[in-house]
């Protein structure tokens, strides 16, 4: 009698146990499916990377538009600088690559015989990021254009 | 689901121009404050000083991409002009730019920090 009452009290025991498993059960099998593979980028893919000889081009046309046949003068240099910036940025952007920052820096010089150095340094991904510069030279002008593209994540 | 706060404005994630204009002043004046221009020896300068300013920029260990340009000029009655246009986002990203001169040449530093 004793027995019977244990072994009454053993089977719901192992039928819980056994809905245990089934919905253990479940969960490995939902896993099995195959995860999408990861959408999100993290480098420019072909075709959408910059623009580099697109962009000397668009620089060294703009320099030699506004500065051809122009002599340096001090009162309108500044706002030639401004306009040579503005210009070159507004192109590179109509070049429509996704994701890339622009940055444009011109200098404009007297020509007057001073000696003249510029350096740069960068820190970024050098697989995304770029930049071009162009120089433009006449009697009295002397002009460097740079332009740096950024890539964002 | 857990609602994350929006990370962009915090002080991290922003260009702070006082400090970077900082950091360029020192690094001019230990580069080349004091001396005159000479021809020879300016590409040691102009590399000088822009490695001594990302040195210290990436020492404030922000989540930024940096481009740094320095222009050295000899004092010579010639005019120079510099402009800057950028396609950027203005709340994390900023520029500084740095004018210093002695008795024989002018020093130009920009300072462009990009947020990633």
């Amino acid at each position: 009698m004793a027995d019977e009452e244990e072994v009454v009290d053993e089977e719901p025991e192992v039928a819980q146990a056994g809905s245990g498993d089934s919905e253990a059960g479940l969960s490995p099998v939902e896993a099995e499916k195959p995860l999408a593979p990861p959408k999100y980028e993290v480098r420019p893919r072909l075709g959408h990377k910059f623009q580099a000889q697109n962009v000397k081009a668009i620089i060294l046309s703009t320099m030699k538009e506004q500065l051809t046949d122009r002599q340096y003068r001090a009162d309108q240099a500044p706002r030639w600088a401004k306009m040579i910036s503005n210009t070159v940025r507004q192109r590179v952007q109509d070049l429509d690559m996704k994701r890339y920052k622009i940055l444009v820096q011109t200098t404009l010089l007297e020509m007057k015989g001073a000696g003249f150095k510029c350096g740069q340094r960068c820190i970024w991904d050098p697989e995304t990021d770029y930049y071009t510069d162009e120089l433009f030279r006449n009697d009295t002008i002397f002009c460097h254009t740079v332009v740096y593209g950024v890539y964002m994540y | 689901m857990e609602v994350k706060e929006c990370n962009d404005l915090t002080e991290e994630n922003q260009f702070i121009v006082d400090d970077v204009s900082k950091i360029i002043k020192e690094a001019i004046e230990n580069s080349i404050g004091g001396t005159a221009y000479q021809h020879n020896k300016v590409n040691q300068w102009t590399s000088a000083v822009v490695e001594s300013c990302l040195c210290q920029l990436t020492k404030l260990q922000k989540p930024y991409k940096y481009v740094v340009t320095c222009t050295i000029m000899q004092k010579n009655g010639a005019g120079l002009h510099t402009a800057s246009s950028c396609f950027w986002d203005n709340n994390t990203d900023g520029s500084c730019t740095v004018r210093w001169e002695n008795k024989t040449m002018y020093c130009i530093v920009s300072v462009f920090g990009l947020g990633i």
